[in-house]
């Protein structure tokens, strides 16, 4: 069984260049190791890291300053990791707020990659909610803007057509999650002019595979995924189970790793966006692009070990 | 539908909220816990010049916690707070029409089944449920205190509408049905078990409710 090094994962010329994968991550800590492998966004060609962040549930921390504090530490050492994907939404409550104060208290946000949602009814809901993100976040421009799980979509992609040309938006994008309205996604992916579709995809929920993913490569559009460790469901399925002995081929030392694994290396994965509340994690997370991938006979024999557990 | 998509946060964010709300509004506990005690006291002794107090009381609390709870500030950890505002707000609006400015609710004892269960109930909204809550983790800080948190305002209500000499109408009952039935959703699924007692309630205070005489 082979894996192979993150930079010759091209054998489907799926990675552009020896640059989308091997930028090396800004911060200086990070010189010695190996920088997180990055992915190109098919409209543009633009590489983003492999490995963002998700915030459902753990950046909705409100005002307590002490939550605030710990969830700051855990925005930190995502940029210090090279970190660039940031994904939130009006429905995550505190979220973007959060992400904004820990924003504007980290020094090295270079590499942000800006992405929210839209999730309201009316293009007038719409325009008024992106506006209150953009205050939240403390940003001028959101990389992404996604409309969330498709409420009102085209209201509100009409508002996002202009805004991309506005320049307040670079990218624009549709979300779901685990078998919700695929049908649907699937027809804007062949007929409207998006960037990124976001949905979920882990070793168990993967219907993604029949239909979602395979139109995303053929019609140039990115992929994020959200739920890569089923919303910590994983976790508790397979915790008290051993990894495989063979684990350690593609770097992985632990069951975090080897469930990220599986997602990234699909070819047609852009980033996966695991949300978390702690450093240590995201620091296993973040390794987890940073290291050899599965190729597609090692992701086969993955999911074979998974399934006999 | 999957329940899980319906909470955006976890229960260490609750509990710390609820602490930090606590702590804005002390010592306002001691005197919804002392109008709680009135409601028991209120009920053994009825008094024609309190009549309407009760009604008063306990619409206040609804408004309250639509307001300052769930509008000011819960809404910040959950949009879904301002749908629970609305309702709560209407709910102690409905109590300000039938109790206050109709004088039908007010308090009477008749040693009845659903009398009984009234005192029941409002006992463990005083005391029970957040004895319940501290067993089961909560922590003294993030401890619910009727009148100013939902869950055991909700209890207390059941235990209000049950020991009203006349049957209330059933559109009071409604809402604090409904609430019982979200607020132990929510509970259980981020980890707060005490709360099941709340849609129990709700099932058993109704049939006494349904079953008055007029
Ligand atoms: N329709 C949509 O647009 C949509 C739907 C779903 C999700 N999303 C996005 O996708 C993101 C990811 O999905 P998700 O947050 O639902 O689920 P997830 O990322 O699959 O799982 C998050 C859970 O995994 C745990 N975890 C993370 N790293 C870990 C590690 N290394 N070891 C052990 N446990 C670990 C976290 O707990 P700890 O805090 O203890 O690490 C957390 O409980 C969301 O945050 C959101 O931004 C979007």
């Amino acid at each position: 069984m082979r894996s192979l090094p993150i930079d010759i994962l091209d054998r489907r010329g799926f990675l552009t260049s020896a640059a989308a994968c091997c930028a090396v991550a800004a911060t200086p800590s990070l010189a010695a190791t190996p920088a997180i492998a990055k992915r190109p966004i098919p409209s543009t060609g633009e590489v983003v890291p492999i490995v963002g962040m998700g915030s459902w549930i753990t950046m909705n921390v409100g005002d307590d300053p002490t939550l605030r504090a710990a969830r700051l530490k855990v925005v930190q050492a995502f940029f210090d990791e090279g970190g660039g994907m940031i994904d939130s939404s009006p429905m995550y409550g505190s979220s973007e707020e959060v992400i904004g104060h820990s924003l504007a208290k980290i020094p090295n946000t270079k590499q942000l990659f800006a992405a929210t949602k839209v999730w309201t009814l009316s293009q007038w809901m719409g325009v008024r909610q992106m506006n209150n993100s953009f205050d939240l976040w403390r940003v001028k421009r959101f990389d992404l803007m996604q409309i969330h799980n498709l409420v009102d979509w085209e209201a509100h992609l009409e508002t996002l057509l202009e805004w991309k040309q506005e320049g307040r938006v670079r990218y624009i994008g549709v979300t779901t999650s685990h078998g919700r309205r695929h049908d649907d996604l699937a027809e804007i992916m062949k007929t409207r002019p998006i960037d990124f579709v976001q949905f979920t995809y882990n070793m168990i929920d993967r219907e993604a595979e029949d239909v979602l993913l395979p139109l995303a490569k053929e019609r140039g559009i990115a992929v994020i995924i959200n739920r890569p460790f089923q919303r910590g469901g994983l976790f508790d399925e397979f915790k008290n189970k051993p990894l495989p002995n063979w684990a350690s081929a593609i770097d992985c030392q632990s069951w975090a790793q080897f469930f990220l694994k599986f997602v990234i290396s699909h070819p047609a994965v852009t980033c996966a966006i695991p949300a978390t509340t702690r450093v240590d994690h995201l620091r296993e997370n973040m390794a987890a692009g940073r290291s050899k991938l599965p190729d597609s006979d090692m992701r086969a024999r993955m999911l074979r070990y998974i399934d006999a557990l | 539908m999957d329940l899980g998509n319906l909470i955006p946060f976890s229960r260490e964010v609750f509990l710390d909220f609820v602490a930090q709300y606590n702590a804005l509004l002390w010592p306002a506990h001691i005197a919804t816990l002392m109008l709680g005690v009135m409601l028991i006291y209120l009920v053994l002794r009825p008094s024609k010049r309190w009549e309407r107090l009760p009604a008063l009381f306990v619409a206040t609390v609804w408004i309250g916690i639509g307001v300052g709870y769930f509008g000011l500030h819960f809404s910040s950890l959950n949009w879904a707070a301002w749908l629970s505002a609305f309702f709560f707000i209407l709910q102690g609006a409905l109590l300000v029409w039938v109790g206050v400015v109709r004088n039908r609710l007010g308090l009477e004892f008749d040693g009845s089944l659903s009398g009984w269960t009234g005192i029941v109930f409002l006992v463990t909204a005083i005391a029970v449920y957040p004895l319940l809550s501290l067993a089961t983790g909560t922590g003294l800080a993030a401890i619910p205190t009727v009148g100013i948190v939902p869950g055991p305002t909700v209890l207390m209500t059941w235990g209000f509408l049950l020991m009203t000499a006349a049957r209330p109408p059933l559109a009071l009952t409604l809402i604090p049905f409904i609430m019982a039935f979200i607020g132990a959703a929510a509970g259980w699924l981020i980890g707060l078990p005490a709360d099941l007692v709340l849609p129990l309630a709700a099932i058993v205070g109704l049939w006494p409710v349904l079953a008055r005489r007029r």
